[in-house]
Parts: structure tokens; C-alpha cells; sequence
């Protein structure tokens, strides 16, 4: 992951050594104590390669984004590129996003493919049970469901039964984006209340409101957003409403793939 | 340049290497026996049931067994040594097992074991050929067919030579040959080939053949097979081979490479060729002229005269034909280059040892080593009184009667080995003795001996297999040395070691007696004492440093001692109880009907807390007959009118306009939602109406579904109409555009199972107490009341009409000279129904109607010579074909949906041809998306083609009906899929048009078609699949029309119900009536259904409760029930005794084809639901384990 990016930032590489006091680049592309798979070191280690190479694609591309969004982690992403949060700041946020979100286990993700987030959240109500919720509403008929791992599977179960359902589970460590990270908000909430939030240069759509972010909600935003659903469709909506046509994925295809199954 | 064979192994019965051989050989042993009864015992039953399950009945009289040269065991295998697991040896085709074994004997053999081999450029060559009928996977898939995919990787015959490769990471070729009886000889020399070629170093060479049931029958002989079993080559009596098992191995190199390596030379292969016999006779004919060609080829490319040649290994099969072809080739060959008599000794080992099949040639190679090692003429093996037609004395020929030397003063002893194919595939080798150069002595010292095995009990086994052999003086003459420097290289990669410094044979005696004596390793001392440290710690060690100084040989040794279990599937003794042979011959009819039929009234659970909503059209009187049925407290909601006071005007314009009913929905609870805009009390008069109508109603429901899914509303939807569905046929006055509604209801339920749709359909007169208990009833579907009678849907069987074949003779329905319009008539339907109907009257005008028409007559021809297979070109064929019968074909391009455009296109018609005699109205678009994601336009075209079409086509006809209208419908309308919306509407109109219109001057019919299995929307979409019904083959569909045109019925569903299919289950979850014959027959499927399934069940849960495992890795060693039963799954999927707690699944030898299967058998065993994910994801009996707890934990808590 990211080789050959962090010789063109070495300023920057050296900054996210010093902050995360190990080298991201052997972690990114060696990775020989195979921590990846860990999230406190994989939230980083995303995080700084997404930050480079969107770095580099608006050096590469100098015509104006006048917006942005993120998935997830890739808020923080879209917040850098948009000039509301600097790299710096940023980064201590998302190693210590890393570990709160690791010290929750005892969780499961699927993916739900084939049927409205509607019919899921309709199943889920159907099933009766407290600790399984949704996490992601990806695309029109792609919607993830989280949290504790057995309420996951039984859940799983129901909603297969819809017509066209697929399910299918996600190798995560925890409950995230459900109220099951609750726990975490509090102090995740403290760090980004240190954390300067400037007006930036151009509009973040936030995947918590799916909504235009106003830097002052910043930070409740952030802290919300881990046991919040990720609301991907209703943001790719209000870019497509505010005129937007082209999105220019940084790392990856995933995303573009949603917006292109997003009516 | 030459090849030398560097090793060898050879197994036949009670033969185990190439000294056995030579006994038998030498002795002029013959090896048949009867077939083993510990064999015989476990195969009878399987022969039994073969023979009861042949479709052509087999007498079974009793079972008699061919005799032959068998082995005693083909069941058993160390699969540890192999790489695999217990489960996979099981599954694994013994002939595999046999030859993975001959090949690693013949490598070890040679001196090489699996870290010298690791890498190289080794070829892997296999003679080998499945035979039909009687294969290991053909048992296996019989007694547990759930195995069979598992077994693919044992059972195919590449893998024969790839598994050795993949196993020894062996680069060079690897490759099975298949050449019937002379497949290993052939391989012999493609390896030879590869070898000079330079494609590999080594390669080896190796087949297998065992007879799987080698049972008298007089259907499966071949015509080679002596009557006693005893093969007599070359002897009066000789009536053919008998059937030999065994295996057999060499390993060649280049000659110069194998002496610079210090390898042991066997004989050396100066040269070979293979041929074909050509056209024969017959193709299992053999032909002495190729026989003679292919020796002269061999000896030119061994550089040979065949003078010096002393002894030949014949095919010799011992048939009345082969045995004088052979004679008369080899006769041939010799005399190009010599009359002398008699100087060349002549033999088989077939005689001694049976026919091996594609196995034979590399046994006949082994055998002609074996002479010339031995330098001795061995006699042939039941030889008696010689053939007279063989004449040897007038050739070059003898057969030896008794051993006796082999001398060859003028030069290297040669030998030619022939192998020939029932299909005419040819080989011949000629093999040369080696005389290896005595080596120098190595200097007086302490040598390091190492051994090794995969297992303590391999281990021991070797231990006492080189005390026999020191004992048996097998090292006599043999450096110390080189007997070290052979163990060190070949025989000390596996786990298991033991480590001696010795200085001679009674030194390695005495540690070896001490080892099993004390059983385990004893300090080595002095000089050697790093490297065997190192090497007993199992690191790797590089023995180069101990060879340096001198050019070290390898030699024979005693081959590896397998540690071997029984690695074979049982066959169930009662399979006679668990298997029904009376499977009755069931037959159902094609068609079928959907019946209104009175039924009792709805029960009303009184306790229902029911929050209703109603909406209804203010401009139809919808709300004085619903409102007194109404429980109190409903809400109602006019059309134009705010939704909620003061709020949004409720209208159908648009999913958005719904939004604000939706919510209404959610906020107060509304648990019946009335939809009762489709009132209208009588039919629309005109287009202009019917378009107003289908906007504001059916569409209507469209956006109000729509809208109720998107906010994820749980709901009964009432739909209610008034006399919108003919409630018995012909009945008057029906709004028939309105009972597009039903089918789309049926569709809803079956996208989204939240929204349950009720259809009640009306008359003025029905009881007020009798509405309002079918709103609130938790009863589904269509209901129809009129006054008090209460009518629901039943589907019925149509037996009396079997439209097995389009009728012969007159059709009554088609005029002479009539004119018969055919919408959709480019289509495949319509073209089949276009060459029915020219078949039957060609003197008609058939005018074929479609959206995209036919391009003009003179394009044609250009156009079929472009693409002549496209789709194009094979209506423009059918069109053409129809003109051709006399039929007047006028093909038009008219969108039937497109109301103006085909209301003048019928007119236009009719002008012309005076009238329209008929119509087939078989135009339809084919649904799409579920309706969450459909688009009105999208779902409006797909309704238009058929309801807007019906509609004109009747208008527009009104004055001069045709004789018949027959409208294609679908299956859709009765047992729709998800995605159908659109087309149920449209469907289930022209259905209940029909029902409408029946005893009028126009004979109207609807014929609901299942998929057409060959043409037509579901091949073009794949979906021609059967499924609940079985796919219609055409020539019924056209059957079924046929007769429904004759009938004077109003409807046919033509489609025979798939009574044996996975999905019969679903027909009882349609809101649809099932007759008592139709109920009665799904009942007994599914009961039977469901019996295989408890079968299957309980065979699992029985089949894990055998397995005996014991569970290791944890220090206090208690362990959980549930970790026990776990351990039994996994157990039985990989076939270890012991496991341990921690173990991965994939580390055990699992792998995701076996995933489904142990998934399955843990949530079998368990009853819980656990799947292949979860297996991935917990992957140790301990956190399976773990995980099955949770999930019954659960089950228990939540009831």
C-alpha cells in the first residue's frame, strides 16, 4: 500500500513518523509484523495514504474541488483535502479514533446486498433485537448491518430471507457506526474538542447528516460519526443536488462504485 | 546420447521391488489366483446393487469373479507421507494412491528424497486410462454422491502425475499418457524424449492398474480375457491374458548426468520409437507390418543390430489373433538384417504376472532389467505345448523352458521390451546391461547413517527392514560409504530421525539393534557429532561437506516402510432399505385454470386492533359503500383533498404526492390501508378514459407502493374495486382495466413480505358486516363478493384436455382464405404459432405485427449472407419459409402499446382483407426491476403492450369480431416472481378480460404460459430453466393452444407443475387456492421431500456420532461437549483420530470446498444455524465450538 507515494512527501511522511512514533512506510509496505489487520494501525495507515495520494491528485489535477466527502475514516480524508483540518491534527485524531474504536469487540459487520436500506431497517425492527443496527447505507440496494456478533448473524438470517437479499459478512474487529461504540464518544469527543477547525477552502458534505458540514459541528460530528450510520447515499445525494457530476476517487474504486449504483 | 534407469520399484502381488520379480520371473511363477474374499466380500454388494440398478434389468443369478493376479489389499494408504489427509486418501482413486507410491519407491530409489528434489526440473510421466463403468469416483459418487466434489482432485487422471509435482515441487513436464495397453511404455519414451530434449533432468515414469471388480459378465469382456484367468503366451492352449494388478516405477536420466551424479545404473535405453498401426481391419486389429517397422525404427535409433540382441520382452497376450501378428512382426523386423535361427530368447510377463493394461509396459521394461542384471534367460511362464502357427524354428526366435545363463561374448547384453495399444498405438525400447566401474575404497572411518519417517511406526518398520536386509547380506560388497552418503540424500527429509556414526556393517548393525532396543537416539560423538545434532533437530543440513573428498554412489537400499490405513469408503449393507426402486411413472397434466370458487367467510380475529386508513376517488362512490364497513376511528382521505387538514392534496401524480400519505402511515400507526380509487361502476368507454384511469388508479398503487416501501411501512394494503373482476365467466358490465390492479398486489408482497396486499373486488350489493370482516381479515390474495357470495382463487387441474401433440387434420378455428393477425408476430412465440397455423391452413393471410417489423423483402438476402446464425437472419428464414408453404405473409411495424398507432393499423387491416379472423395477441415487453427501482415509463410500456393493446384491438373490432382473440398471458398473473409488477397488470387483465368476454360472438381465450423451454422472452433472458413448473417445450405450448382454441374455453395456464423440484414449496405461498387433487400431490412431495431431508439428517448426525477422535492441546485436557461434537465434524471431514483444540482449519488440510460441507454437518449436529462464513471466521474446534454455544444460547433465550 502506498509504495512509492511516501518518497514524494518525505516532509510529510516524517511527520506522521513523528506523531505515530513508528515508520508509516514500512508499515504501509512491509508491513512485517503484519499489524495491518489490526485498527489501530490500520486506521493510520489508511489515513496517511489516502492524505498523500489526494495530495497528490490535486497537485496532479491544480482545477478546483469545490467539494468533498469521505467515507468513514475517509471523512477525515475529505476534512484535510478541503483545508478544514490540517494533516497534523488530523492524524492524532485518527490513531486515537484507531484505538477507542479497537477497544470495542465482540462485533460483526455484513454486508447487505440486493434490497433497499428500507426493507433492512424494516427486518432488523421485525427481528426484535437491541444490538444490531445499521451501519452504512452505501447504495440503493448496499447497506451494511453491525454489532454484536451473534445479533449479527441472527439478523442475517432474517434479512436473507427478503426476495433478492444477499448477506455476507465482514471481517471488522467491532460494532462500528451502531450505538454500540457509544462508550468510545465521550473521549473521542474530548480530542476533537482541542482540534481546530478552520473554514477550508471548499465544502465537506458529512456522511453522518449527509449534509453540508459546517466546521463549528466539526467536532460533535466526528465524535458522532463512530455510532452513527454512515449515510452515503443521502451525502451523494446532496453533492448531485449541489450540481456535482464528476467524484474523483483518491484511493481505489470503491466508492465510485456506490455512487454509481446510487439512483 | 543414452538414458540410464537410475531406479525403480515394482508391486504385484506378493512382489514388493525388483529382486521379488526376479524370482517369480526366473522361476516361471504365474501369479493367478482367485480374487481375494476379503475383496470379494466388500465389493459383492455393490455389484448387487449395480445390477439392480441397471435401466435395462440384470439377471442376479450370483456372483463369479474372473481369476487373476490380484493383490490383497487396494484399501489402505499412508497419507501422511503424501501430503494429505485421511477424508482426502479415502476419496482418492486407488490407482492415484498406487502410483504416487511406485514413483516416490522409484525417486527414493534412485537417491532422491523430497529436499533434493524440491525445485528441479523432474518430469513426471504417467501411463494410465480410466475404464469405463468400474471407477473408484463412479463407486464413490454412488455411496456418498455429497463427496463427489470433494473427490474431483483424487480422481482425475492428470492429477495422477500432477499431485507428484505439486507435492515435490517438481518443475519439468507432468503428464498422463493414454494409450490403452502400451501407455507406460509410450511414457517411457516421451520421458526418453523430454529427457534429450532437454525439457528435464530426471524424469519418472510410472502406472498403475488394479480391477475394481473383476466380475464374470458376459456384456463387459472385451474379447482378450483367458477363460481361467492364466496366461499362456506362445502355448497351444493360449486363449487370452488375464487380468493382472500391481504398479511399477523407473526413474531415467541422461546416462553422462547419471554418472556424474553417482547414481546407481540399471540398464541403460539406447533407444525407442512409437507408431500406429494405421487403418486395419478394425481398430482394435493389429497389423505385423507396423509391429515390423516400429523394431526396425527402434534398433535405427538405438544404432543396433539386432544380432546382438539376446532377449525379447513380447506384448504377448495370449490371443488366438495378437500372438502370430507379434510372432510374424518380429519375424519380419529380424530377417531385414539377419537369418540366422534361434539366437534370441523370447518372453512375457504377462505370464507370469497378468495383463497390467496401460500399466503392462513399464512391468515388461522392469522384467527385461531384471534379465539382464541377472544375466540369465528366465523360462516362460506356462509355457507347455508351443503354438503350432508360431513357427519359431524357421526364425530368430526360442522360448526358454528353463533358467539358464545369458552369455555374450561379443558385447553389452541387449534387450528389446514392445508394448502395444487395443487402439494401435505402438512402443519399443531397447534396453542395454550397465557394467558399472568397481568405485575406489572409501577411507577407513566413521561415516554418519541417517534415517527418517513421517511417523514413529514407519520409523520402526524401517529400522527392522535394514536389520533383514543386513541379514540378508544385502550389503555385502557395498562401501560403507556410499550406503551413508545414499541414507543422508534420499532417505532423512521426514520428521521422525535417527542419526548413527558407523565404520562398517556390523557397526550399523549393532546401532540399529541398539535403537529398537532401546527405542530412542543415543548421543553421536566425535567428528560428526555437529552435523547429526543438527540433523536430529530437523534443520537443514547440507551433506555436501560430509561427501568432499570422494565421489560417492548411491545404492539399492531398503525401501521406505509406509505407515498405512485403511483409506477406503465402505459400502452400506443396507442399501437395499434405504433405497426405493418403485418409482412410480407420475404424470400430470400441462394445463391448468385458475377457478373462482366460493369459499367461507374470513375468520376475524376479534381481538385485531386495526387502524385503517382509507382513500378513495370523491367522483366514484367508493366511500358510501366502504365507510359504514369501516371499524371506528378509520381514517379517510379523498382524492384532491388535504391528507391531513390543513396539509398536501392527496393525488396519484407521482411517488413524491405519496410521500405525505406514507407518513401518515407511520405516524398514526395505520395497520390497514384501503386503496379504493379503482371504483368505477362501469368499463371506460373510450382510450381517453381508459388512459385517465390507468394513471390515476393503477399507477396510483404503483407511486403508494412505492412510497409505503421506501418508509419501510409493515401494513395489510387493501385494494378494493368494484366489479372489476369477472366473478364467473361472461359476466356483464365488468371494469376490467381495473383488475390490472390484482396483479400487481400479488406482486408486492413478493418484493417486500412487509406490505401484505388484500384484493377485495365488490358489487353494490355486498353486506356491510361481510366487507368489513374480509378488510380486516388476516386473509391474503384475491377475494370476490358479490352480494353474499364470497369467491377466491383456486388453481385446478385441467386433465381432460392432453396436449401432448398438436392434433392431426382440420383445424375448425382457421378459415380457408381467412386473414389471422398475429401481434409480437416477429417474435420466436409468434413465428411458432405463425408456422402451426401455415402448417395447418396455407392458404391463410397471416399478418405479423411488431414493434420493429421485418426489413424490407429486397434486403434480405444481403442480410442473411451478413449474419447468417443472428437473430435476424432466422426470423427473416421462418418468415420465408412461411411464404414459401403459400401462406400470404404481411409483416407491419406497429407498436401494439401505442394505442393510435394500433387502432389504425387494425383498421387498415381490415379495409384490406374485408376482416380480421382471428388474433393472436402475443406481443409483451418483459418486466424488470423490482418496483422499489422501476420507473413508470418503464412499468406503463410493459402494461401497454398488452392491457392498452386488448383494449383497442376490441374497440376497434366491435363491429366484425374475428372468430377468436387468443391473448398470450403469463404464469406471472397467477404465481408472479419479484420484478413482475408491470407484467402481472398487465397479465392478469387479459386473463380476467377473457374470463369477461366468455360466450360471446368472439371467442376470446387466455392462455397463461409457464416459460417456453426453447424459444421465446425466458430463453433470451435464461430463465427457460424449470422451476415451479417445468419449462414448456414447444411443441406443447403450441399443443396447449391448440386445444384451447378447439375448447371454447375462456382460459388454459399451460405449464405441468415440477412436482420433483426444489421450489414446489413455494407454490403454497401464493394467496392462491391449491385444488384438493393439486394439495394432495404437493403434500406427498414435500412430505417425501421433507422424509429425505430428516434421512439426510439423521444419516449426518449418526455418521458424526461414529466418528471416534480424541482432542489434544489443552494441558488440563477436559473438554466440552460441544468441543467434542465440534471435533467429530471436523473429524469426519478430514478423517484424524486425534485433533487438536487449537488446530486451524485450514492448517488441518481444509480448504473451501470442504468448508460447505463441515459448515453444514456443524449446524446439522447442533441445530443451529452455522454456515461457511462462520467456519471461516472461527476456524479451531475450540472457537467453533465457542460460537455453536453462543448460537444455541440464543436460539433457547429468544424461544
Amino acid at each position: 500500500m502506498g509504495a512509492g507515494l511516501f518518497g514524494r512527501f518525505p516532509e510529510t511522511t516524517a511527520l506522521a513518523d513523528e506523531i505515530l512514533g513508528y515508520s508509516i512506510e514500512e508499515l504501509c509496505t512491509r508491513d512485517p509484523d503484519r499489524k495491518l489487520r489490526d485498527t489501530r494501525y490500520a486506521q493510520p495507515a489508511v489515513f496517511v495514504v489516502n492524505a498523500l495520494l489526494g495530495r497528490q491528485r490535486i497537485e496532479e489535477q491544480p482545477e478546483e474541488y469545490p467539494f468533498f466527502a469521505g467515507h468513514s475514516l475517509g471523512e477525515y480524508n475529505a476534512l484535510v483535502a478541503a483545508g478544514v483540518l490540517d494533516f497534523g491534527t488530523a492524524l492524532r485524531v485518527v490513531r486515537r479514533r484507531g484505538e477507542l474504536m479497537a477497544s470495542i469487540t465482540g462485533g460483526g459487520m455484513s454486508a447487505v446486498q440486493g434490497v433497499p436500506a428500507a426493507f433492512v431497517q424494516r427486518a432488523l425492527r421485525e427481528t426484535g433485537l437491541a444490538r444490531v443496527h445499521l451501519a452504512n447505507v452505501n447504495a440503493d440496494t448496499q447497506t451494511t448491518i453491525a454489532g454484536d456478533r451473534v445479533e449479527v448473524a441472527v439478523a442475517a438470517k432474517a434479512i436473507n430471507a427478503l426476495p433478492g437479499a444477499r448477506v455476507v459478512p465482514i471481517n471488522v474487529s467491532g460494532p462500528f457506526h451502531t450505538p454500540l461504540m457509544a462508550p468510545v464518544v465521550p473521549e473521542l469527543r474530548a480530542v476533537l474538542d482541542t482540534c481546530a477547525f478552520a473554514a477550508g477552502a471548499g465544502t465537506v458534505v458529512s456522511s453522518v447528516t449527509g449534509e453540508a458540514l459546517e466546521p463549528a459541528e466539526g467536532p460533535e460530528l466526528l465524535a458522532r460519526q463512530v455510532c452513527a450510520p454512515v449515510q452515503w447515499v443521502r451525502a451523494v445525494a446532496t453533492l448531485r443536488a449541489a450540481g456535482v457530476t464528476d467524484f474523483d476517487e483518491v484511493n481505489g474504486s470503491t466508492l465510485s462504485a456506490l455512487v454509481a449504483r446510487i439512483q | 546420447m543414452s538414458v540410464a534407469i537410475v531406479g525403480t520399484s515394482v508391486e504385484l502381488p506378493g512382489v514388493d521391488g525388483l529382486d521379488d520379480l526376479w524370482r517369480v520371473v526366473s522361476t516361471g511363477t504365474s501369479l493367478t489366483r482367485p480374487f481375494p474374499q476379503r475383496r470379494r466380500e466388500a465389493l459383492s454388494e455393490y455389484v448387487h446393487y449395480l445390477r439392480a440398478t441397471t435401466v435395462e434389468p440384470i439377471e442376479d443369478t450370483g456372483l463369479d469373479f474372473h481369476h487373476g493376479c490380484y493383490l490383497d489389499t487396494v484399501d489402505s494408504f499412508d497419507y501422511a507421507v503424501f501430503g494429505m489427509t485421511p477424508r482426502q486418501a479415502v476419496l482418492t482413486d486407488p490407482h492415484h494412491r498406487m502410483v504416487l507410491r511406485a514413483m516416490f519407491l522409484a525417486l527414493e530409489d534412485a537417491g532422491y528424497s523430497a529436499d533434493r528434489l524440491r525445485g528441479s526440473r523432474t518430469g513426471v510421466f504417467v501411463g494410465f486410462a480410466t475404464n469405463p463403468g468400474s471407477t473408484y469416483m463412479d463407486y464413490l459418487s454412488r455411496v456418498e454422491p455429497s463427496a463427489s466434489q470433494q473427490a474431483i482432485t483424487g480422481n482425475i487422471p492428470a492429477m495422477l502425475a500432477n499431485r507428484l509435482s505439486h507435492l515435490l515441487d517438481l518443475r519439468g513436464p507432468s503428464l498422463v499418457v493414454d494409450t490403452a495397453c502400451s501407455a507406460t511404455l509410450v511414457a517411457v519414451h516421451q520421458a526418453r524424449n523430454a529427457l534429450l530434449a532437454g525439457d528435464c533432468d530426471m524424469a519418472v515414469v510410472g502406472g498403475a492398474r488394479i480391477v475394481f471388480a473383476p466380475v464374470k459378465h458376459p456384456h463387459t469382456a472385451i474379447g482378450i480375457e483367458s477363460s481361467d484367468g492364466v496366461t499362456r503366451t506362445f502355448d497351444e492352449a493360449a486363449d487370452g491374458t488375464g487380468f493382472g494388478e500391481g504398479s511399477g516405477a523407473v526413474v531415467l536420466k541422461r546416462t553422462e548426468q547419471a554418472l556424474a551424479d553417482g547414481d546407481q545404473i540399471y540398464a541403460v535405453i539406447r533407444g525407442s520409437a512409437v507408431n500406429h498401426d494405421g487403418h486395419t481391419d478394425g481398430i482394435t486389429s493389429p497389423s505385423s507390418e507396423s509391429q515390423a517397422e516400429l523394431l526396425l525404427a527402434a534398433w535405427r535409433n538405438a544404432g543396433i543390430d539386432p544380432r546382438t540382441l539376446g532377449y525379447f520382452e513380447a506384448h504377448g497376450t495370449a490371443t488366438r489373433v495378437g500372438d502370430p501378428i507379434e510372432h510374424e512382426g518380429m519375424k519380419q523386423a529380424f530377417a531385414r538384417h539377419t537369418s540366422d535361427r534361434s539366437f534370441c530368447a523370447v518372453g512375457t510377463v504377462k505370464a507370469n504376472v497378468g495383463h497390467l493394461f496401460e500399466g503392462s509396459g513399464v512391468i515388461g521394461l522392469l522384467k527385461a532389467v531384471t534379465v539382464l542384471r541377472h544375466r540369465m534367460l528366465p523360462p516362460q511362464a506356462n509355457y507347455v505345448t508351443p503354438n503350432p502357427k508360431l513357427d519359431f524354428a524357421s526364425g530368430p526366435l526360442f522360448v526358454p523352458t528353463a533358467l539358464r545363463p545369458w552369455d555374450s561374448p561379443q558385447g553389452p547384453r541387449r534387450a528389446g521390451v514392445s508394448a502395444f495399444g487395443l487402439g494401435g498405438t505402438n512402443a519399443h525400447l531397447v534396453v542395454e546391461e550397465y557394467q558399472a566401474t568397481p568405485p575406489p575404497p572409501s577411507a577407513p572411518g566413521e561415516h554418519l547413517f541417517t534415517l527418517s519417517a513421517a511417523t514413529p511406526r514407519s520409523l520402526t518398520g524401517l529400522l527392522r527392514s535394514y536389520l533383514r536386509f543386513l541379514d540378508e547380506d544385502g550389503l555385502a560388497g557395498v562401501d560403507i560409504a556410499d550406503v551413508c552418503h545414499t541414507t543422508r540424500v534420499s532417505r532423512s527429509a521426514h520428521r521422525y530421525r535417527i542419526a548413527l556414526a558407523v565404520t562398517g556393517t556390523e557397526d550399523l548393525r549393532r546401532g540399529i539393534e541398539g535403537l529398537l532396543a532401546d527405542g530412542r537416539q543415543p548421543p553421536v560423538e566425535g567428528p560428526l557429532a555437529a552435523e547429526a545434532a543438527r540433523y536430529l533437530r530437523g534443520e537443514p543440513v547440507d551433506w555436501r561437506a560430509l561427501a568432499a573428498g570422494r565421489d560417492h554412489r548411491i545404492v539399492r537400499l531398503p525401501r521406505y516402510v509406509f505407515d498405512e490405513s485403511t483409506a477406503w469408503l465402505d459400502f452400506p449393507q443396507t442399501w437395499r432399505q434405504t433405497m426405493s426402486l418403485e418409482r412410480a411413472a407420475e404424470r400430470h397434466p400441462v394445463t391448468h385454470d385458475v377457478e373462482l370458487r366460493p369459499a367461507p367467510a374470513p375468520l376475524v380475529d376479534p381481538t385485531t386492533q386495526a387502524r385503517v386508513l382509507a382513500l378513495v376517488d370523491p367522483a366514484t362512490g367508493a366511500e358510501a359503500l366502504l365507510a359504514p364497513a369501516l371499524p371506528p376511528g378509520s381514517l379517510l382521505v379523498r382524492l384532491g383533498e388535504p391528507v391531513t387538514p390543513g396539509g398536501e392534496v392527496f393525488d396519484t401524480d407521482g411517488v413524491a404526492a405519496l410521500d405525505p400519505l406514507a407518513q401518515l402511515v407511520e405516524e398514526q400507526g395505520v395497520t390497514h390501508l384501503v386503496y379504493a380509487l379503482a371504483f368505477e361502476d362501469t368499463p371506460a368507454p373510450d382510450v381517453e378514459e381508459l388512459e385517465r384511469r390507468t394513471a390515476k388508479n393503477l399507477h396510483g398503487l404503483f407511486h403508494l407502493a412505492k412510497a409505503l416501501m421506501a418508509a419501510g411501512a409493515k401494513l395489510d394494503l387493501v385494494v378494493l374495486t368494484r366489479t372489476a373482476v369477472a366473478a364467473r365467466e361472461g359476466e356483464p358490465g365488468v371494469v376490467t382495466e381495473n383488475a390490472a390492479l390484482v396483479g400487481l398486489g400479488k406482486v408486492l408482497v413478493r418484493e417486500y413480505p412487509y406490505l401484505r396486499v388484500k384484493h377485495l373486488d365488490v358489487d353494490p350489493a355486498v353486506p356491510v358486516p361481510a366487507l368489513r370482516a374480509d378488510l380486516l381479515a388476516a386473509e391474503y390474495g384475491l377475494t370476490v363478493l358479490r352480494g353474499d357470495q364470497r369467491l377466491r382463487e383456486v388453481f385446478v387441474e385441467v386433465p381432460e384436455i392432453e396436449p401432448t401433440v398438436v392434433a392431426e387434420g382440420p383445424r375448425p378455428y382457421l378459415r380457408s382464405g381467412g386473414t389471422y393477425l398475429i401481434t409480437g408476430g416477429t417474435g420466436a412465440l409468434g413465428l411458432a404459432v405463425a408456422r402451426d397455423f401455415a402448417t395447418a391452413r396455407p392458404d391463410i393471410t397471416l399478418v405479423l405485427l411488431s414493434r420493429s417489423g421485418l426489413p424490407p423483402a429486397e434486403e434480405w438476402a444481403e442480410l442473411l449472407a451478413a449474419a447468417p446464425e443472428g437473430p435476424l437472419a432466422g426470423r427473416l428464414r421462418a418468415v420465408r419459409e412461411l411464404t414459401e408453404a403459400g401462406v400470404t405473409v404481411r409483416a407491419l411495424a406497429v407498436d401494439a402499446g401505442d394505442p393510435k398507432a394500433f387502432g389504425e393499423a387494425v383498421t387498415r387491416i381490415r379495409q384490406e382483407h374485408g376482416r380480421i379472423d382471428g388474433v393472436v395477441h402475443a406481443a409483451g415487453l418483459p418486466g424488470g426491476s423490482t418496483l422499489m427501482f422501476r420507473q413508470l415509463d418503464d412499468f406503463d410500456a410493459v402494461v401497454r403492450a398488452k392491457l392498452h393493446a386488448a383494449f383497442v384491438l376490441e374497440a376497434a373490432t366491435r363491429e366484425d369480431p374475428p372468430d377468436f382473440v387468443a391473448h398470450f398471458s403469463s404464469v406471472a398473473s397467477v404465481f408472479p416472481a419479484p420484478g413482475q409488477a408491470d407484467y402481472a397488470a398487465a397479465n392478469y387483465y387479459l386473463d380476467n378480460l377473457a374470463r369477461a368476454r366468455a360466450g360471446g360472438d368472439c371467442h376470446v381465450i387466455a392462455l397463461d404460459w409457464v416459460a417456453w423451454k426453447e424459444i421465446g422472452m425466458a430463453v433470451d433472458f435464461g430463465t427457460n430453466g424449470d422451476t415451479m413448473f417445468k419449462a414448456l417445450p414447444t411443441a406443447v405450448g403450441l399443443a396447449v393452444l391448440d386445444a384451447g382454441l378447439r375448447s371454447g374455453r375462456s382460459r388454459l395456464f399451460g405449464g405441468e407443475l415440477n412436482y420433483g423440484g426444489d421450489l414446489l414449496h413455494l407454490l403454497r405461498s401464493y394467496d392462491v387456492g391449491l385444488s384438493p387433487e393439486i394439495e394432495a400431490t404437493v403434500a406427498e412431495h414435500l412430505e417425501a421431500h421433507q422424509a429425505r431431508l430428516a434421512r439426510a439428517t439423521e444419516k449426518i448426525r449418526s455418521t458424526v456420532a461414529a466418528v471416534v477422535v480424541r482432542l489434544e492441546g489443552r494441558g488440563e485436557g477436559e473438554y466440552t461437549d460441544t468441543e467434542a461434537s465440534v471435533a467429530r465434524c471436523l473429524a469426519l471431514a478430514f478423517g484424524y483420530d486425534r485433533l487438536d483444540v487449537e488446530a486451524d482449519f485450514f492448517d488441518l488440510g481444509g480448504d473451501s470446498l470442504m468448508a460447505a460441507t463441515v459448515a453444514n454437518n456443524i449446524a446439522v449436529c447442533h441445530g443451529v444455524p452455522y454456515d461457511v462464513a462462520d467456519l471461516l471466521a472461527d476456524r479451531t474446534v475450540a472457537e467453533i465450538a465457542y460460537h455453536v454455544e453462543e448460537l444455541a444460547e440464543y436460539d433457547v433465550s429468544s424461544g
